[in-house]
């Protein structure tokens, strides 16, 4: 019985093209575009980041070791180093941002004494972070991992089998500091890292949530109006279509705004939640070793611009979503197929460039990939954000004009669509074309 | 001049022709009756004249306001029932009353009619996604004839509803006509039903207007006991 039921349910699910469509054929085309042209953003960013990968090294211990040896290790290691003339921690830090260093290594007083007795020794690294892009703070943590490598061979070199075993494990501890818009950040950059992501994943996040929200709720109001019957006395009252349309905007921007209140104070208490935990970690394994601050996300807050930039994209998004999720619902037959054509049709806007930003530039990407971004509204959303995060301001306001620009042409295609007979006329489902009834 | 006056009414949807030339007028507090087989161009017609659909030739005037032109002035002069229109489940009857009041601009007396027209007791304070069909066409007749509006335009009216509830809503809208001199058009495919409630009648069929008059004459005219009869020879004639 069960599979006679089951086939029947199967079979009645796939037929309904857009489930078959929205749910199965999209996410096979889209994930893996978005796959391919991610990994093709960061391995571009990468590579580029390699080559010209300029390791500055302030050398404050000046033995032969740290000034001949080490050098060579890391030239080994496919490094290109500039040598950095400082003798103070801080006048080296300053150093690497005035010569816009993207990675410095300052080799502290002492360091070569502790080494060849086999002590655990400190050293200190300055990253300079320019993009919040998930390849540059790859690239941060990759070099870290060089440097521990080297450091290991340095030690094997040096000691042979005759020292602590623990000691070759790791034979230094990493004390970073982190240059991020013209801010020191002292913070071990795995912490940063993680500070970014939920910045990098988060807001965007947020802005999705609402904007995809929007369109639904949207599409529903006028799908609703079609379903149960209402929309032709809704039509026929005493008021010009273009107030109803109004009233059907405003509508959605006050559930959605009440939706992103709600959402806010839930993702609130999560990130309050993951920092607590992650704050706790950090203290264990890193701050007991280094007596560093802790980070916060207010600590990379970055300019008093950022948030009117933030808010405005994301209610431009909004307002963009709502049009397409009006005119989704003029086009929908009924509630459930509007909601299903939301999906298919904001799904392959908002998720490829929402998950190709996140790891990686807008810059690092091949021409025809780029193209094609910009094309997409939404792209323009995570620009403005990005932009805004790192405090480029003018690409920021480029991106929410450009989003204005797409918002202002859904608004007066969803107002043609809504002043015409076409409201009533035109009913799409996935599966099939009806002509309106006598 | 006429409340209502329609001429040469041509819908046509992609490549089906719908309406092929409807003309007919309509006095004041007069109910005038379209009746026809499904597909006939009823619907059509009244939407046409409720300002949701354009025609794509000829024109309608109604209260002296073209269809095409000031379909804004048209829709201050009338009041739309839909075939099976909806209602709005979270609001009470009470409540959608007033919404309709509200967005007509009439004074908030007329609420308390529409609830007398109705006639559905406490029920109006309950959303209206509890109500039955038949409730739901009377909190809808309701809140067109409270309005009294100068003409009101109804796509079935009792269809779909049991004896009751179809005796009810008969009974409002001749009252309507009688009392506010208000000019009602109304479509129905029950011959016997528009043959009871109409002044005068029209048989639609293939977007045509095929016969027009009084039941009585009609009837006369066609020597026929009933409307039924008077549309079935009409169709062998066809």
């Amino acid at each position: 019985m069960l599979r006679i039921l089951l086939r029947k349910e199967v079979k009645e699910l796939l037929m309904e093209r857009s489930i078959l469509f929205g749910a199965i054929i999209i996410p096979l085309i889209i994930f893996p575009l978005m796959g391919a042209l991610t990994g093709l953003g960061m391995s571009a960013a990468m590579e580029r980041a390699e080559a010209g990968l300029a390791i500055g090294i302030a050398d404050l211990d000046r033995t032969s070791l740290t000034s001949i040896e080490l050098p060579r290790l890391l030239e080994e290691k496919g490094l290109r180093l500039i040598r950095v003339e400082c003798s103070l921690e801080e006048e080296c830090v300053e150093a690497a941002a005035k010569q816009d260093l993207g990675v410095m290594m300052i080799i502290p007083s002492g360091f070569t004494r502790n080494f060849t007795s086999g002590v655990h020794s400190r050293i200190t690294t300055v990253y300079s972070i320019r993009s919040a892009a998930i390849s540059e703070i790859s690239m941060s943590q990759r070099f870290s991992l060089i440097l521990l490598e080297s450091f290991k061979s340095l030690a094997e070199r040096v000691h042979g089998g005759g020292v602590d075993p623990r000691f070759f494990e790791k034979p230094i501890s990493e004390s970073s500091v982190v240059l991020y818009l013209g801010r020191v950040l002292r913070a071990p950059v795995s912490a940063v890292a993680a500070t970014f992501l939920t910045t990098l994943f988060g807001l965007p996040l947020v802005a999705v949530m609402v904007a995809s929200y929007a369109s639904t709720v949207s599409a529903t109001s006028i799908a609703l109006e079609k379903e149960s019957k209402t929309l032709e006395l809704l039509l026929t009252i005493p008021a010009r279509r273009i107030t109803i349309l109004l009233s059907k905007l405003l509508g959605t921007f006050v559930i959605v705004l009440l939706s992103t209140i709600s959402f806010l104070v839930g993702f609130g208490i999560y990130g309050l939640m993951i920092a607590g935990s992650m704050m706790a970690q950090i203290s264990v394994e890193e701050i007991a070793a280094e007596p560093q601050v802790s980070l916060t996300l207010l600590d990379l807050w970055p300019s008093p611009a950022f948030l009117p930039i933030l808010v405005s994209s994301i209610f431009i998004a909004m307002v963009m979503m709502t049009c397409i999720g009006l005119l989704i619902g003029v086009l929908g037959s009924d509630v459930r197929s509007a909601q299903q054509l939301v999906g298919a049709v904001t799904f392959p806007l908002i998720m490829p460039p929402f998950f190709i930003l996140i790891f990686t530039p807008i810059e690092s990407l091949p021409m025809g990939v780029k193209i094609g971004l910009l094309l997409d509204p939404f792209t323009h959303l995570f620009l403005a954000i990005h932009g805004g995060f790192a405090g480029d301001i003018a690409s920021a306001i480029t991106s929410i004009m450009v989003m204005l620009g797409f918002a202002v042409m859904l608004l007066l295609l969803s107002s043609w669509l809504f002043m015409g007979e076409r409201l009533i006329t035109t009913r799409i489902t996935l599966a099939r074309r009806r002509a309106s009834e006598a | 001049m006429k409340p209502v006056m329609a001429s040469g009414l041509i819908k046509r949807f992609g490549s089906s022709d719908v309406l092929r030339g409807v003309s007919f007028e309509v006095e004041r507090s007069e109910i005038f009756g379209l009746i026809g087989p499904n597909g006939a161009g009823k619907t059509t017609t009244l939407r046409i004249l409720a300002t949701i659909l354009r025609p794509d030739a000829g024109d309608a005037v109604i209260m002296g306001h073209s269809v095409r032109d000031e379909p804004d002035e048209v829709r201050r002069n009338i009041a739309y029932l839909p075939e099976d229109a909806g209602v709005y489940r979270h609001l009470t009857g009470l409540e959608f009353l007033s919404f309709i009041a509200g967005v007509h601009g009439v004074d908030r007396r007329c609420v308390e009619e529409g609830a007398e027209i109705a006639g559905l007791g406490e029920a109006l304070r309950k959303p209206m996604g509890s109500y039955s069909k038949g409730m739901r066409r009377r909190i809808m007749i309701a809140a067109i004839l409270m309005l009294r509006p100068r003409v009101a335009i109804l796509d079935e009216p009792t269809s779909g509803l049991d004896v009751i509830h179809a005796v009810h809503v008969r009974e409002r809208i001749r009252r309507f006509a009688r009392e506010s001199g208000g000019t009602v058009i109304v479509s129905s495919h029950n011959m016997l039903e528009i043959e009871y409630l109409c002044d005068r009648i029209a048989f639609i069929n293939g977007g045509r207007i095929i016969a027009e008059g009084r039941p009585e004459e009609l009837k006369s005219e066609y020597r026929a006991e009933n409307l039924e009869e008077v549309f079935a020879k009409l169709m062998e004639a066809v």
